[in-house]
């Protein structure tokens, strides 16, 4: 929702790379088991975060990785996923912050911006190590 | 340079819906009130008695629709 608000600035020529300052550039490796896993590939930021999401959306979707149905049970790798989708969110984050702040507070948006990846870190570090077992951030 | 095709590729829509009465709809009802409460601290807290995996699937579902 807040990173649509920027999507006017960050296109494949103003953002070809999902970077997050001049030091970190992020690269797609698709999590999804059984594809063929390539090398990690260079997208530009719209198509990351586009990738990301339709991944995110794809997930949700799947009934054997995300039960709907009362009392059905999550699968084995559902921590993975879990994992999968916040790590990768906080790319999201950081190309906004690092990329399209002033967009943001031209329209007003740094506290809903700022409020947001407050709770998206406090849920991160909440459960990052004792449940998860991994860092995240 | 706007591109209207872009702006709409990015809107995240999952086409799973919470059903109503389910614990997943008390869960989500529930970590929406409690994120309206301004503290987000207790906000991400496992509710009493709560299975943990229901908590980070909801979280998961409310998170990238904001970010």
């Amino acid at each position: 929702m807040l990173y649509s608000t920027v999507t006017e600035f960050c296109s494949p020529t103003a953002c070809p790379t999902m970077s997050a300052g001049q030091r970190y550039e992020y690269l797609w490796a698709d999590p999804t088991p059984n594809k063929s896993r390539g090398e990690p590939l260079k997208m530009s930021a719209p198509e990351y975060v586009d990738t990301l999401m339709t991944y995110i959306q794809s997930r949700i979707d799947d009934e054997a990785t995300f039960p709907s149905k009362i009392g059905a049970p999550f699968p084995r790798g559902f921590m993975d996923v879990v994992k999968t989708i916040w790590r990768r969110l906080f790319r999201v984050y950081a190309h906004v912050y690092c990329e399209h702040f002033s967009v943001i507070v031209g329209l007003g948006l740094e506290s809903h911006l700022n409020t947001s990846f407050k709770h998206f870190v406090l849920f991160a570090k909440q459960f990052e190590y004792p449940v998860l077992g991994y860092r995240l951030i | 340079m706007t591109d209207d095709s872009n702006r709409t590729r990015n809107q995240f829509k999952p086409k799973k819906t919470v059903t109503d009465g389910s614990k997943a709809s008390q869960l989500k009802r529930y970590a929406t009130a409690v994120l309206g409460s301004g503290n987000l601290k207790q906000a991400v807290l496992l509710p009493e008695g709560e299975d943990l995996n229901e908590w980070l699937a909801v979280n998961s579902i409310i998170s990238p629709s904001q970010s």
